[in-house]
């Protein structure tokens, strides 16, 4: 099995499948078009992400690497929350700060299925909360004026009702 | 929906089963995932997990509802009851066990997910729990107090000296196990780029779009999005949807691909008591649907007919104008004004559904002339569909492609017994459902023929099928290789030998429902299960 090597932000050297690698369109696009599938002593540094979450990414991708390509149906979109798998949700228990790293390493190396469940993970943080609620979970700063809030919670009262 | 209810006296048994409950949870969640055509109660695709908090809590369920007994009880007295049939809006059921010492645990006895569209053929009493329980904690997927009202008065009917306290308040059980910790400071929300934020609320409904909007400018800004309101789903509100909301939401609702309103359940649940549709809503919700009327694909609808019965006419006009429908959903409707089919420009259509609707057979018969793609057509409990043949024979000559047909509780007296037979012609069937539509006498081999023609006949209902043997029914399965789901309740002479040769000739059978069969008791099928495991013998979800 072919390999390669990712660097992280802050140095380490992670030797990979290139079959693993090209589960991130980022990479698969970037291997394809330089042709370095057969260089293995090329490094390919990732100075967006660090190790620990590299780490995770991997440990994602290893875990997935058999599954099927997802294809959209343009006339449904899936907005279900609640068919993350058990294994899924147990990789995503972890605090904030990873989730959200995670969120970002799989939109900057483009891994659909990695950013798909993890984003639906944080929908659901959201989801069935009041707009308080939200701004606590996320420690979001309210910046509306009292006037620009109180107009927003006009338009969107009946909306947002629980 | 559920309730609670204690059977008659039962001696309680010393040595209760441990339950699975009390320790290593082995609790399975199943999810549910909704055929696109309609809600076979067999034909439910679900998966098994084991049970982990964060799977639980994807749910969030918003209400939750306490009740507190006088005294511990056997729980293996109480059942879990469906008295809703239309909306399960109970989530989950919490029980402290009367053996624990305080503070105490909470248990989860019930479980359900994505319940929010079954409509279903419920049986029988779903689940028995066991263990002595004291309090149930009861959490609802929407905080509605009518429905919790319901719930109240069917508990107090039902098991009333026992109830110490009710109690509905939001509890705060939910965020307690919420996985991710949010850490003091940091809103990592900031580093995000919009199209994440996007990503991330493409998940959310439009009940949740709405708070959102209210937490800062920038998330005021990215809710506005037009992408978040192409496919809406207006159940999120059920029966809290009023004139109100729908203002508020008209200006976003602009060519919508999909519009899902079908609310409420007055068809089955004579104690609730049905909101009178606040003045304007259909007018509104009328024109949201003419805004979206060259776009909209999919159209889930059900007009309470009782009430303003003027929109309902030009409402149904504005729906048979939407030419671009491949499903076209209007259950219950139609009770009040006729379908008027002169300027109808439905002709695209996939999935019908009229379910208990009061659509007459002339009208049914030029739907289906219109709409020679169709493939799905239900039908269930339509009180003005009386014969089954020239809606059959009409489904033969103009919608070849028709994969499922189901009509359950429909035709009840079908007297031309060769009708059956012309199942047969329709060779793309796989799903088919003739719950309650027996015909009144056997004496010719219909079953045979459909089993021989329909190759492809994957799921089969024959619900309530009271003459049917096990010899008039083996020698179809014998035909029919492909099917998974097969529902065989309510059948008074069939026996155990049926179960038997069905589960041997039938390769790919998934589930088998035998409920309320005389001759099969549960201990037979208790050894089936044990036995053929890979088969789910009635199982409830």
């Amino acid at each position: 099995m072919p390999q390669i090597k990712l660097q992280s932000s802050d140095g380490e050297v992670f030797p990979i499948d290139v079959e693993i690698a090209k589960m991130s369109t980022t990479l698969k696009t970037m291997l394809e078009d330089l042709g370095m599938e057969d260089d293995d002593d090329e490094i390919v540094p990732l100075p967006n992400v660090n190790a620990a979450i590299l780490r995770k990414v991997l440990e994602w991708c290893t875990a997935h690497r058999h599954d099927p390509p997802i294809v959209d149906d343009p006339n449904i979109l899936d907005t279900r929350t609640n068919n993350i798998t058990c294994w899924d949700a147990e990789f995503l228990k972890v605090d904030q700060g990873t989730l959200f790293e995670l969120i970002l390493a799989a939109n900057y190396l483009d891994i659909r299925g990695l950013l798909d469940v993890a984003c639906k993970s944080v929908a659901t943080l959201i989801s069935g909360k009041t707009p308080e609620d939200i701004r606590k979970t996320f420690n979001i700063k309210n910046d509306f004026t009292p006037e620009e809030e109180e107009e927003i919670r006009k338009e969107n009262e009946c909306c947002a009702e629980k | 929906m559920l309730g609670f209810y204690q059977r008659p006296n039962k001696p309680t048994t010393s040595n209760a089963p441990n339950s699975i409950f009390s320790s290593g949870y082995t609790i399975h969640i199943y999810t549910m995932k909704r055929t696109n055509y309609k809600l076979w109660t067999a034909g439910r695709v679900y998966e098994k997990k084991p049970y982990r908090y964060q799977d639980i809590d994807l749910l969030n369920p918003e209400s939750v509802f306490l009740i507190e007994l006088e005294a511990p009880f056997n729980v293996n007295d109480f059942m879990l009851h469906p008295i809703w049939k239309e909306t399960d809006l109970v989530v989950r059921v919490w029980a402290t066990s009367y053996e624990e010492v305080v503070p105490c645990n909470w248990h989860l006895l019930y479980t359900i997910a994505d319940s929010k569209h079954s409509m279903g053929h419920f049986n029988e009493c779903p689940e028995i729990v066991n263990m002595i329980r004291i309090e149930f904690k009861i959490e609802f997927e929407n905080n509605f107090r009518k429905f919790v009202l319901v719930v109240n008065k069917k508990l107090r009917f039902l098991v009333e000296p026992l109830i110490k306290k009710t109690e509905n308040k939001i509890q705060e059980l939910t965020t307690s196990v919420v996985s991710p910790e949010s850490q003091p400071g940091i809103n990592f929300t900031e580093g995000l780029a919009t199209e994440v934020l996007f990503k991330i609320f493409d998940y959310l409904d439009i009940k949740s779009l709405s708070r959102c909007a209210q937490v800062n400018q920038r998330w005021n800004l990215i809710t506005k999005d037009r992408r978040f309101y192409r496919e809406v789903d207006l159940t999120v509100y059920w029966n809290k949807l009023n004139t109100n909301t729908l203002k508020q939401l008209k200006p976003k609702l602009k060519s919508m691909k999909r519009l899902d309103v079908e609310v409420d359940g007055q068809f089955y649940c004579p104690l609730f008591i049905y909101p009178v549709a606040s003045e304007g809503f259909h007018s509104i919700l009328r024109d949201i649907v003419e805004d979206s009327k060259d776009t909209l694909i999919q159209l889930c609808l059900n007009i309470p007919y009782e009430l303003d019965s003027m929109p309902e006419r030009e409402f149904l006009e504005t729906t048979l104008s939407c030419a671009k429908l491949k499903e076209l959903r209007l259950p219950r409707s139609l009770h009040g004004y006729p379908l008027n089919l002169e300027n109808c420009l439905v002709t695209k259509l996939s999935i019908m559904d009229f379910s208990m609707s009061g659509i007459k057979e002339a009208e049914l018969i030029i739907m289906l002339q219109y709409n020679p793609d169709l493939e799905h057509l239900v039908i269930d409990h339509c009180i003005y569909l009386v014969y089954i043949d020239p809606i059959l024979k009409a489904v033969i000559i103009h919608n070849k492609k028709l994969k499922s047909w189901s009509s359950w509780k429909t035709f009840q007296n079908v007297y031309d017994l060769k009708v059956y037979e012309e199942f047969g012609k329709l060779v793309h069937l796989e799903d088919l459902d003739l719950g309650h539509c027996e015909p009144e006498l056997y004496d010719t081999d219909f079953l045979l023929v459909i089993g021989s023609k329909c190759k492809k006949l994957r799921r089969l209902s024959l619900v309530n099928w009271g003459q049917l043997t096990d010899e008039i029914l083996l020698p179809m399965f014998l035909e029919t290789k492909e099917i998974t789901h097969l529902n065989l309740s309510n059948m008074y002479q069939i026996t155990p030998v049926i179960m038997l040769m069905v589960i041997t000739y039938l390769p790919k059978l998934q589930i088998l429902n035998v409920k309320n069969c005389e001759e099969i008791y549960m201990e037979i099928i208790e050894q089936y299960r044990q036995k053929y495991s890979h088969v789910k013998i009635n199982e409830y979800r």
